[in-house]
């Protein structure tokens, strides 16, 4: 396979693109009753004039995603870039009509430079990081060893994210087991604790909770808030998995099983360190108050520029100092961030007008989805915050979910409040990185290690089939873990 | 009579029974056969939903699993090509890429008779999913299909499970027009409680069999525990080495949910089996 291995955009936009946008914005405009909108910059959009319309690009990027790939596979293989610019432009094109240059490009310089890049920064980072290490040797694929791996996994995955810890640690897995009959329910609990629950305790962990982190959410919040909730439910599984695999294991032919083990090794070390750097830069950046400084109306804090800058050193220095060899066995890609990158830079601009509506609350056209989780006495419904956002990330991109319901809670403007009533915003974290366990497209290490599985002629269960298995399993864990932790 | 046999291999145990099978019979007949092998790029390569930032990875997996299919074709139709030579049989091989049923379906136009193996159930978690083919061959294939057994005896007899239907006619139509086997043993069998009624459609083969030159043996049971049953009791009695049978088309989901005469005995009698659909 040969891919792009550059890091830039392919944002230019064909006349056809520019039609179509042009098109959607004339709509929009349309159906937009009495626009009202900021002139200068630092203002913003009012969202409470915005019809929903203005929602469209976003849903339809989301649907993109979701979609294309099975309809027309070959298509967004070669073209995800340009559809997710074709969305972007679907919002910018009116935007600049209606609001004129000066708000559309402080829209855009707002969300990208505290929203996007940053976290395209830390995605890099901890993938290039986390793509260093490789775990050497051979265990044998007990119960007790495959129990180990998988704990070891949901403990590292909050501190070198779902995809660092699932890669790390899914080829030790397949090859301690290969001898065994079966071991599909072995990779589907890995998905289950390793690709997604796991990731729960740090914005490290999970996309949506460092998009949390970069609204104001403090570094520690989540492991302090969803402590219990992730433990009650992986020491469920845990067990649920123990018991499983040992009722299989007794029917395996141990004549198979290799005689002993072979001491494991840990493969560029280096980057372990560098993970620790990785931590230390988003911790810094969490407690350090350095001042700011204003660009195009927009505050941009020194100790977030040191952060991304340290970890851009970071990415360039585990590049650097790990053999081309052992990135080769990690089967390292520079494709998937790419993909990210192009992507996100679509999904970014297109959920600008949504949570502007969200930020007005019921009086915007959104208005419907702040309704669906509030109750009758105006407090929020948290259960419903769980399980619509949980439902969502389930089969949509987990972090523009998480952003969406975060606004529906009311935001950056209620943080204080967000932050001390815990429950609202609990429920809301748990639900996007839970429930994206609950089909292969919920999380992106979901797939990853499916394909890995898959590529060593394991026969992993098809998109329902796994639904089968998330339903049956996780569904009703979710279920009670709801009623405890999060009314 | 047949003039040319068409072979589908794939490398898996039932599918090098068909080359066994389909050799065995090319050479009694003195016909030439095509060794047809088809790497299933849609089933191996499909579209599916997928997350951000994973389709590299998907890219990467069809890459690997269409390579090895190509192969473990490759070297099924080798070993199928060698096995031929080694028969004195004229053959040729095709390999080609695209859909299975689809591929099969267009080749099948240029033979007389198609051979087949049976549909590989996995018994772990490492073996590749159940082939949709043979359901699909079963189905819409064009000319008549062996679906071949584990087992070739050395001097088969034939067994027709015969119902009166239309199916089962034309079914022992094609397997007369076939000439395959046409100087061993032949039996017509009928399942059913209903005697009479039974012994007539049997009769009706049985006359039909004597008007091309044959003397078959006529056998009436009852359902007891099921037409499956009593075909693996009368295939092991009459020491059958094909088993002539109509299959019966019926709705997908009535077929997914309670299944099939067809599929059960596939998969439990150990004879080939001979179907015109």
């Amino acid at each position: 396979m040969d891919h792009e291995a550059s890091l830039g955009f392919d944002m230019r936009f064909s006349p056809r693109i520019v039609r179509a946008a042009a098109a959607i914005s004339g709509a929009a405009l349309a159906f937009t009753p009495g626009v009202m909108f900021a002139q200068e910059p630092g203002h913003g959009i009012d969202g409470a004039s915005l019809g929903l319309l203005w929602v469209v690009p976003f849903a339809g990027i989301l649907l993109s995603i979701a979609l294309c790939p099975l309809l027309v596979p070959h298509f967004w293989h070669a073209h995800f870039g340009k559809v997710s610019a074709f969305w972007g432009a679907a919002v910018l094109l009116p935007m600049f009509v209606l609001l004129g240059p000066a708000t559309a490009l402080y829209e855009v310089l707002h969300v990208y430079l505290l929203e996007y890049i940053p976290f395209i920064i830390l995605l890099l980072a901890l993938f290039t990081v986390s793509g260093g290490v490789r775990l050497k040797g051979q265990l044998t694929g007990s119960p007790e060893v495959n129990v180990a791996i998988l704990a070891l996994g949901t403990f590292l995955a909050s501190w070198m994210g779902t995809t660092g810890a699932a890669m790390l640690l899914i080829r030790p897995l397949i090859r301690a087991n290969a001898w065994r009959n079966r071991m599909v329910h072995t990779v589907i609990f890995f998905i289950f604790l390793v690709a997604n629950i796991g990731g729960s305790l740090s914005p490290l962990g999970d996309p949506p909770l460092f998009l949390g982190f970069l609204q104001g959410v403090p570094f520690f919040w989540t492991t302090r808030h969803m402590l219990f909730e992730m433990l009650f439910i992986s020491v469920i599984l845990l067990a649920i998995y123990y018991v499983w695999d040992r009722i299989a294991y007794a029917r395996e032919d141990t004549s198979q099983r290799p005689r002993s083990d072979e001491k494991l090794a840990i493969e560029g070390g280096i980057n372990l360190l560098l993970l620790l750097g990785v931590i230390a830069a988003v911790l810094f950046s969490g407690f350090a108050r350095l001042g700011e400084f204003e660009m195009y109306g927009i505050h941009i804090t020194f100790e977030n520029v040191i952060r991304d800058v340290a970890l851009i050193g970071f990415t360039f220095a585990s590049w650097k100092l790990t053999p081309l060899a052992s990135r080769k066995a990690n089967e390292f890609d520079w494709f998937p961030i790419v993909e990210v990158a192009k992507l996100f830079a679509g999904i970014f601009i297109t959920i600008v007008p949504a949570i502007a509506i969200l930020k007005a609350g019921t009086a915007g056209a959104l208005g419907f989805i702040v309704d669906l989780v509030t109750s009758t006495d105006g407090s929020p419904n948290t259960l419903a915050y769980f399980w619509i956002t949980g439902t969502l990330s389930a089969f949509l991109d987990n972090a523009p979910t998480y952003l969406v319901f975060f606004n529906t809670a009311g935001g950056q403007a209620v943080l204080p409040q967000l932050l001390t009533e815990v429950t609202t915003l609990a429920a809301i974290s748990c639900g996007a990185v839970f429930m994206g366990a609950m089909s292969y497209i919920g999380n992106a290490p979901n797939f990853m290690v499916k394909s890995i599985a898959e590529t060593s002629r394991i026969r992993m269960p098809s998109f329902f089939g796994y639904m089968l298995w998330s339903i049956g399993i996780l569904l009703p864990v979710f279920l009670v873990m709801s009623l405890i932790f999060l009314r | 009579m047949v003039k040319s046999v068409l072979i589908g291999t794939n490398g898996s145990q039932w599918s090098q029974s068909a080359v066994k099978l389909g050799l065995s019979l090319a050479r009694q007949l003195g016909v030439r056969v095509t060794l047809l092998g088809i790497v299933d790029v849609q089933g191996l390569a499909h579209g599916e939903p997928l997350p951000i930032g994973a389709s590299a990875f998907k890219a990467e997996r069809d890459a690997r699993l269409l390579a090895d299919a190509r192969q473990r074709i490759e070297a099924a139709l080798e070993s199928a090509a060698a096995q031929a030579a080694e028969a004195a049989v004229e053959f040729t091989t095709r390999f080609v890429e695209g859909s299975p049923e689809e591929e099969l379906g267009k080749e099948v136009q240029r033979h007389d008779l198609l051979i087949i193996g049976k549909r590989a159930v996995p018994r772990s978690d490492h073996d590749p999913a159940p082939s949709k083919t043979l359901t699909a061959t079963l189905h819409h294939s064009s000319r008549p299909l062996i679906v071949a057994g584990d087992e070739i005896p050395d001097s088969p007899s034939v067994l027709v499970a015969y119902d009166g239907s239309r199916p089962a006619a034309r079914t022992l139509a094609g397997y007369v027009a076939s000439g395959i086997y046409a100087n061993n043993g032949i039996t017509v069998m009928g399942v059913g409680n209903d005697v009479p009624e039974i012994t007539g459609h049997v009769q009706r083969a049985v006359d039909f069999l004597e008007s091309h030159g044959r003397s078959p043996k006529m056998r009436i049971v009852p359902v007891g525990r099921g037409i499956a049953d009593a075909l693996v009791t009368a295939a092991r009695d009459e020491s059958a080495g094909l088993l002539v049978m109509g299959a019966h088309g019926q709705p997908r989901l009535k077929e997914a949910l309670f299944g099939s005469v067809t599929r059960a005995i596939l998969s439990r009698v150990p004879v080939p089996l001979f179907v015109d659909h």
